[in-house]
């Protein structure tokens, strides 16, 4: 992410920063990871369900990593339902993809063979925690002025343009 | 010619040997916004068979865990045990928490944690370089 996404890197980098200084409780499983949640899917032949994870920060990028034994060609293809594309997703390498607005799911492997997947994500209420001054939406909103809460009120319709600037563009 | 004949055979075999080229792509929508990166694999000589090992413990995890019953059995994503761990925040809970698990499911999770696979996997989606 740091490579392809830096902007987006360092959003996160920055508020999920602040919420780990700020809480020593909150554990990194991974010390070198972006990433606050994983999630190992056992199988043994995992294909998800068409599903969008609405949880996730919705201009965020989660990472799914593939394991198995399994041809590639036949079985395990990553589907992305809006972008009407289905991807070939061999064993042992990694996607990113904005899991949060974009449909997907898995093409079965072949009966007689395996497929394990490992998700690397990070939840979006925790970055709507760290702007809201560690508090929740309902707390942070009542504790703050008419003209606080219009400063929010701005601050949030302008949120998506924000989240779509930290995502790199390229043009043909 | 000995020699030079040994080191030709071994560039040879060091092109089929080496891991195969892999270009990181970017998905993009119409307006060329990034919304996924197939990033591929690290070139690291040592993925094969760590990959390998992590199958092999991701196998032995399924019945070290607590057993799903019923509904737990097929969930909303698919009809797999799916293990969770690190923070999250949301579904009711007050605060951002560690996510909670059965004594048996975080024994398997410190194993599946600590093995290599995943920490590289884990620094490789992070900055997509060999992650080690």
């Amino acid at each position: 992410m740091a490579t392809w996404a830096p902007k987006l890197y360092q959003y996160y980098a920055e508020k999920l920063g602040q919420l780990y200084a700020r809480d020593p409780c909150l554990t990194r499983i991974f010390p070198n990871s972006i990433f606050s949640a994983t999630s190992y899917n056992l199988g043994p032949r995992t294909a998800c369900f068409k599903h969008t994870d609405f949880a996730n920060l919705p201009f965020g990028l989660c990472s799914i990593t593939a394991l198995g034994s399994y041809d590639p060609s036949k079985g395990g293809h990553l589907v992305l339902w809006q972008c009407k594309l289905v991807v070939e997703f061999p064993p042992g390498s990694t996607i990113l993809i904005a899991s949060g607005i974009v449909a997907h799911s898995n093409v079965p492997v072949e009966a007689n063979k395996t497929r394990y997947s490992v998700a690397h994500y990070s939840a979006g209420a925790l970055f709507r925690w760290v702007e809201n001054n560690f508090s929740r939406s309902v707390d942070f909103l009542a504790n703050q002025s008419d003209k606080e809460v219009l400063a929010v009120q701005v601050r949030d319709s302008l949120r998506w343009a924000m989240g779509l600037s930290l995502l790199p563009v390229f043009k043909p | 010619m000995g020699r030079s004949v040994s080191l030709w055979i071994f560039l040879c075999l060091s092109v089929f040997l080496k891991p195969f080229p892999r270009t990181p792509t970017p998905i993009v929508d119409k307006h060329g916004v990034t919304i996924g990166i197939l990033a591929g694999r690290a070139e690291d000589a040592e993925w094969p068979l760590l990959h390998l090992q992590a199958c092999e413990l991701l196998n032995s995890c399924r019945t070290m865990c607590t057993p799903r019953k019923g509904k737990q059995r097929v969930h909303c994503r698919g009809a797999f045990i799916a293990l969770r761990c690190g923070v999250s925040h949301g579904g009711g809970q007050p605060q951002p928490q560690n996510l909670e698990n059965t004594p048996a499911d975080a024994r398997v999770l410190e194993e599946l944690n600590s093995h290599p696979f995943f920490k590289r996997i884990a620094g490789f989606a992070t900055g997509m370089s060999s992650g080690a």
